[in-house]
């Protein structure tokens, strides 16, 4: 359903005349398919690429080489008006729940913004959308006065992903969104986006840099280092067998389980 | 009996908020100990609290002795003598404790002459050299030239360790400090802890959100919620002598084999009206 093709990010760092200075291969060659109802996992520590991976995945840059596909169409060339389809099928999910929303806004001003901008849905329609994803994470409809500093961290992640779920998106892009949180929160999160995901068949692209998490919350793991990819395996299999020696030396680093 | 620390009643509190709901604990020398608890815990607080590192508008009470003397928190003289060269202190963030125009090597010597007053410039040099071989910086002497962004994190958390070490401390007070790393890199600094701690038989208070850090590393932990410690138990004790809230900590992580499932969260787990304590 949502495919990246062989994709490659490089940065160049430009000095003043323009001229390269030094390349960062963000992302070399990678290619993941995504399907209905399904969690991909993307692993790796600070520097890996996965987080371009998932920008990537987004559109919100673009890849150098390689093709992003959605229902097999070819989206990677597709600009303003031509992509708004795909963007409110696929939607993000940002680890910085505060940097994510605008303080001055209230929530029910932040859960607007997107309905208007999609345009098309008259006024009584934009209040149930609201009313029925504040439902679906579960917050209280008063929420809806405040603003996003009154709220606690994971609130504010329920509010990302109430704002994610507002466009009917069929695919969540999901950056680290709960390594901010503590764990009792953060468990809650991670069944917030289970039973969302059982309930919509919605797809997750999760990035994530704990591996626990990951091995709990996704169905197959791409393991990333320095833009590569390591591995890419089913998590119950990684995670017992891993093949690449990065995976191996990675996974030999978690912390005991108590 | 009195331990290297002695935490006897410490009440902290800021405005209307009560940090640290009256809390004793001891710490006997070469102990390891885990302090773990969510945000808002008061596990920092108690860390900051024993150096007297808090602002002045903290309300503290009771008292904290090391090595069975009491600790004058608003005696600058008397703290300074304290701080470093008996209780060495590593905290989170190490781009923020080093100051980005200074070198490693200006850092280290200022520590060390700030604990040794009088001593040579030399030694001071020879004492950063050591500790930096001492948690595995290689090429230490060029190293003592480089500036704190030209270390990668987990490197620059050594160094942070090293300067914690200069003054020769009894016992080391740790803040989160792998919760900014990569595993493989936390993996690395732990155990470059362990070792250092080891060798010097040193006292931990490990500070940290992550039980599984504290198993890596500690002997003891202690469990704190809400401003109080509700639990302080040899590490391989926790399961068995488990506070509700700590089995709730330990049940919310995921574990393997899990996948499919769902996380019992703590609300769940605690018992009725439990958490109001």
């Amino acid at each position: 359903m949502f495919e990246l093709r062989n994709v490659s990010k490089t940065f160049h760092k430009r000095g003043v005349f323009g001229q390269t200075l030094s390349e960062t291969h963000a992302v070399q060659d990678i290619s993941l398919n995504l399907e209905k109802g399904k969690t991909i996992g993307v692993i790796g520590e600070s520097g890996s690429g996965k987080s371009t991976l998932a920008r990537i995945a987004l559109r919100m840059i673009d890849a150098d080489a390689g093709q992003v596909l959605f229902d097999g169409q070819d989206i990677s060339a597709l600009r303003g008006k031509a992509l708004k389809p795909f963007r409110q099928q696929v939607q993000p999910v940002f680890q910085d729940s505060a940097g994510a929303l605008d303080p001055r806004l209230t929530i029910e001003q932040t859960l607007i913004e997107p309905l208007v901008l999609r345009g098309s849905i008259d006024a009584s329609e934009f209040r149930d959308r609201i009313t029925a994803s504040m439902t679906s994470v579960d917050l209280p409809h008063d929420y809806l006065e405040r603003r996003p500093m009154e709220l606690s961290g994971g609130q504010r992640q329920r509010i990302g992903i109430a704002r994610a779920l507002l466009m009917e998106p069929r695919v969540l892009v999901l950056d680290e969104p709960v390594s901010a949180l503590d764990v009792s929160v953060q468990a809650q999160i991670l069944n917030l986006l289970l039973d969302l995901q059982e309930q919509k068949g919605l797809s997750f692209i999760f990035v994530g840099h704990d591996l626990s998490v990951a091995e709990f919350f996704c169905d197959d793991i791409l393991v990333m280092y320095l833009g590569e990819a390591k591995e890419f395996e089913d998590s119950r299999i990684l995670f017992q067998d891993p093949k690449s020696d990065y995976a191996k030396q990675l996974i030999a680093s978690m912390p005991r389980v108590l | 009996m009195s331990g290297l620390l002695d935490i006897k009643n410490l009440e902290v509190g800021f405005g209307a908020v009560t940090a640290i709901k009256g809390i004793s604990l001891s710490l006997y020398r070469g102990t390891r100990m885990g302090i773990v608890g969510e945000s808002g815990s008061g596990k920092s607080t108690l860390g900051l609290a024993t150096l007297g590192l808090l602002p002045d508008f903290a309300r503290c009470s009771g008292e904290v002795l090391f090595d069975g003397t009491a600790l004058h928190w608003d005696n600058d003289m008397a703290m300074a003598g304290v701080r470093g060269s008996r209780i060495g202190f590593v905290h989170q963030d190490p781009m923020g404790a080093f100051s980005p125009v200074h070198t490693i090597g200006t850092h280290l010597t200022r520590a060390y002459l700030s604990a040794h007053p009088g001593a040579s410039k030399a030694d001071a040099t020879k004492a950063a050299v050591d500790r930096l071989d001492e948690v595995e910086i290689t090429d230490a002497k060029s190293r003592l030239r480089h500036y704190p962004h030209e270390y990668s994190g987990g490197m620059r958390q050594r160094v942070m360790i090293a300067a914690a070490l200069i003054g020769n401390p009894e016992l080391l007070i740790a803040d989160e400090p792998t919760t900014a790393l990569d595993v493989t890199t936390q993996a690395a600094v732990l155990r470059v802890m362990n070792d250092v701690i080891e060798a010097r038989g040193m006292g931990l208070i490990l500070i940290t959100h992550d039980l599984g850090v504290v198993a890596e590393i500690c002997s003891e932990v202690a469990v704190m919620y809400h401003g109080e410690l509700i639990q302080h138990v040899p590490v391989d004790q926790i399961h068995e002598k488990a506070h509700p809230y700590t089995e709730a900590l330990l049940k919310a992580r995921p574990r393997p084999g899990m996948r499919g499932e769902r996380l019992p969260t703590i609300a769940e787990l605690l018992p009725e009206g439990w958490s109001d304590v």
